[in-house]
């Protein structure tokens, strides 16, 4: 199985190397953000926020080539933003999407999370308090 | 004493560099780093000696960095946090508030009362507090023991569900 691994640098990234580590899979890849910073990614996306539609809107042909690349059989993101874009491009292709929120939103699921509900083959939370019908609980990096 | 302070790599933290400036101040012998955060203003750092600050480091030299602190303090961002605790390196928290305007809401006080309720990491909502117990250094360093075999614990078991799920889907 080849898994395409998204997430912002900083923190939503440190989380996804983690997770890495606990998967069982064939072939990864990795988008991620602020190149500058570091080139441990395969993809790279600039970073925005959720609530700046149009700067993700404007970033959706690059997320839809990047999955098309990559060809991957599922996509994983910790997020944020740049993340979820990664995680919608792969559900118009048709993929496998599962949504990991950060283990920061303790409270409620971060607004990201929120739009994944609704389109994500699965959304994961990492507080067993929040998880729902949709969203599930099934263990967490700390 | 080593001590790294991290505003994380989203934004400044006027707050945090207040924090930087009075430690800075205090303890002329310690060597402190700060990464202080995109646009954060680093001219008023320049005349201490005893202080590097750079709005980012890249990956590399921040690990480096962060290797050789006594000490972290935190914007209570999850990858100092992770990194942190997986290393029993001790650190403290200065969470974000949003009725400041130093995030878009109030996400990092959440984290912050979550990782001091499992893991007994002190978390401060004010800058005087925080600059207190980082200069009694020997309080900042005596936290609570390693809680490596605790993270090992939570992942392994999250690993076991993960790799059920993705058969699954």
């Amino acid at each position: 199985m080849k898994v395409l691994f998204a997430a912002s640098f900083g923190g939503h990234w440190a989380q996804l190397k983690r997770l890495t580590e606990l998967l069982a899979c064939d072939e990864r890849e990795f988008v991620s953000t602020a190149r500058e910073q570091h080139q441990s990614a395969d993809y790279y996306l600039d970073d925005f926020s959720v609530r700046e539609l149009w700067r993700g809107v404007r970033q959706l042909p690059r997320a839809l080539s990047i999955v098309r690349k990559s060809r991957p059989d599922l996509i994983i993101s910790t997020g944020a933003a740049p993340g979820l874009l990664v995680l919608f491009a792969g559900f118009l292709l048709g993929k496998k999407t599962l949504w990991v929120d950060s283990i920061a939103n303790s409270r409620r699921l971060s607004l990201s999370g929120r739009v994944a509900k609704l389109f994500a083959s699965q959304v994961l939370t990492q507080w067993p308090e929040l998880a729902t019908g949709r969203v599930r609980y099934l263990g967490r990096l700390l | 004493m080593r001590v790294l302070f991290a505003a994380g790599t989203q934004f400044s933290f006027p707050r945090l560099d207040e924090a930087v400036l009075s430690v800075a101040r205090e303890r002329p012998a310690w060597k402190l780093v700060y990464q202080a955060g995109p646009g954060a203003s680093l001219q008023r750092f320049a005349s201490l000696p005893n202080l590097q600050a750079q709005a980012l480091f890249n990956a590399g030299e921040f690990s480096s960095i962060f290797d050789n602190a006594d000490l972290v303090v935190t914007h209570a961002g999850m990858g100092n946090i992770m990194a942190c605790l997986e290393q029993g390196k001790p650190f403290l928290m200065l969470p974000r508030l949003a009725r400041l305007g130093e995030h878009r809401n109030d996400h990092q006080v959440d984290t912050a009362e979550a990782i001091s309720r499992i893991y007994g990491v002190p978390f401060f909502p004010d800058v005087e507090p925080l600059v207190e117990a980082v200069l009694d250094g020997q309080a900042a360093l005596a936290l609570p023991a390693a809680p490596a075999q605790r993270i090992r614990d939570e992942r392994r078991a999250f690993g076991k569900q993960l790799n059920a799920l993705i058969q699954q889907l």
